[in-house]
């Protein structure tokens, strides 16, 4: 199962729009994924667990994550279909094998 | 569910008129604090935390989504909409200008799943978005809820 995680400021707000638009393209992809989200504090004890991190471009540079972990960061969140061409894209590169 | 919260709580203004981000959050927090949602005090958060870590929360072009955490005065999962009578900046590059202001009060971080997933179902619909920039009376703005 892929572990993917998406980080916001305070976990509340962006990040649940960014599971919520996840979990809709793994469904359809038909990816095993299990979505979690928390806040930029929590992100180093989450990401341990983790494989793939989204998240805004300026969270992207500000959050502390293991170095085997895949950044992914999206600007508009509801184009669905680029952060979808980034998620294929980090599952081939990266988790081909286990997925 | 979203539309009774709307409608029954008095929780959208249309074509608002404010000058900059910071009336645009006001505004918004102000209708959540009047319906009870939040205490006055969390719009003052959301700016406050606006200026140290930035707009993060707009989250796609011409839409802020500003809230604060559970512990800000937020006393019931909601939100409000607002649309602007002309855009304003907040500073995100990439998003703005901002002419809806959706103002989220959530309780914690599970309880306002439901909610979330419509107003991302809104958000994902350019039509609806058009719709609601466009609407002139409030009965027109819950109309794209249906």
């Amino acid at each position: 199962m892929l572990r993917l995680l998406c980080v916001c400021g305070n976990g509340m707000g962006t990040s649940t729009i960014l599971k919520i638009k996840l979990k809709g393209i793994c469904d359809r992809l038909g990816v095993n994924a299990q979505v979690e989200s928390c806040s930029a504090g929590e992100a180093l004890a989450f990401a341990s667990n983790t494989d793939i991190i989204l998240t805004t471009p300026e969270w992207g540079n500000m959050i502390k994550y293991p170095e085997e972990v895949v950044l992914i960061t999206a600007v508009n969140l509801m184009d669905e279909k680029l952060i979808e061409e980034k998620l294929s894209e980090a599952v081939k590169t990266h988790f081909a094998d286990e997925y | 569910m979203l539309k009774e919260m709307l409608q029954n709580h008095n929780l959208i203004r249309l074509e608002a008129d404010v000058e900059d981000w910071k009336e645009a959050i006001v505004r918004g927090v102000e209708l959540l604090s009047k319906a009870g949602i939040v205490e006055y005090r969390y719009g003052d958060a959301i700016i406050e935390s606006t200026e140290k870590v930035g707009p993060y929360y707009v989250i796609c072009p011409g839409v802020a989504m500003p809230h604060s955490r559970p512990e800000d005065g937020v006393k019931e999962n909601g939100i409000s909409i607002i649309t602007l009578k002309k855009p304003v900046y907040f500073g995100n590059a990439d998003n703005d200008p901002v002419n809806i202001v959706i103002s989220l009060a959530a309780k914690d971080n599970t309880s306002h799943l439901d909610m979330m997933q419509e107003v991302v179902a809104l958000l994902s619909s350019r039509s609806c978005i058009d719709r609601l920039l466009e609407a002139k009376t409030i009965d027109e703005a819950l109309a794209i809820f249906n």
